[in-house]
């Protein structure tokens, strides 16, 4: 197996949330594209498929960001509680880095 | 190449297709290494909604 | 052009690379325009530059491999469909 994987497996309560979390960035990104996207486009055909795709991104945001506030990965309410929680996993990032 | 479409148009379509293809690939590859069901099942979801949008935007460009 | 081309992992990595470099050149000219503090500014600057400078290593690292045509929109966004169709499977 790939060295980087089994660290992060033999991090494995870190694992889900890392990948919860990329996929949460990955969204936010989205929504921000799709929105710059919109602005540029000509084609009325095309903004309404980029209307209805970002629509869809917005709710799986939605879906996303709720699933990880329940798991307690994600405390926007919080945002010491939050600072905490990101400067553990960045500590948790630079370890993987260095050994 | 669809002439109907602007260039600026197009260029952005291209962006969101290649950042949506790394999100399918990520989101397919990635549903493997998660434990939890609930996660897995939103990963599922995530990449069969970028296959169907990207299959849209492609349709957009041909 | 480099004649070994890139394995579709290696691709994929390097594009993710690409576009986490374009996201981070963002994400800290925002926070450059909401600070209020000197030291943060200077910080977020410094930043900055290194952002713009990991940028242009992978650009010029995926430009070399090929996959990028800047100059060219064609064939770059043929090659864009075809990094798709490999992500849908096609």
């Amino acid at each position: 197996m790939n060295p980087l994987i089994e660290k992060l497996i033999g991090v494995a309560d870190l694992s889900d949330q890392v990948i919860a979390t990329d996929i949460l960035m990955a969204a936010k990104a989205e929504i921000r594209n799709y929105a710059v996207a919109i602005t540029e486009s000509a084609s009325p055909e095309v903004r309404q498929s980029l209307t209805q795709q970002i629509e869809e991104v917005i709710h799986f945001h939605e879906q996303i960001s709720n699933y990880m506030i329940e798991k307690g990965f994600y405390h926007p309410h919080d945002v010491p509680k939050q600072l905490d929680q990101d400067m553990h996993i960045a500590q948790t990032a630079l370890n993987l880095g260095n050994n | 190449m669809n002439d109907e479409l602007y260039q600026h148009e197009t260029l952005e379509m291209h962006e969101l297709i290649t950042f949506k293809s790394l999100c399918l690939t990520k989101a397919t590859i990635m549903q493997a290494l998660v434990t939890d069901e609930k996660l897995k099942s939103l990963m599922q979801q995530d990449a069969s909604m970028h296959d169907k949008h990207i299959n849209v935007l492609k349709s957009h460009l041909s | 052009m480099e004649t070994n081309p890139l394995s579709t992992t290696d691709q994929t990595i390097a594009t993710d690379m690409l576009f986490e470099a374009k996201a981070a050149i963002k994400d800290i000219a925002t926070a450059i325009t909401e600070t209020t503090s000197k030291e943060v500014r200077d910080f977020l600057t410094k930043e900055l530059k290194d952002a713009i400078n990991q940028q242009e290593r992978i650009f010029n690292f995926l430009q070399n491999k090929g996959i990028y045509h800047a100059k060219n929109v064609k064939d770059q966004l043929d090659l864009d469909i075809e990094f798709a169709n490999r992500a849908l499977g096609e």
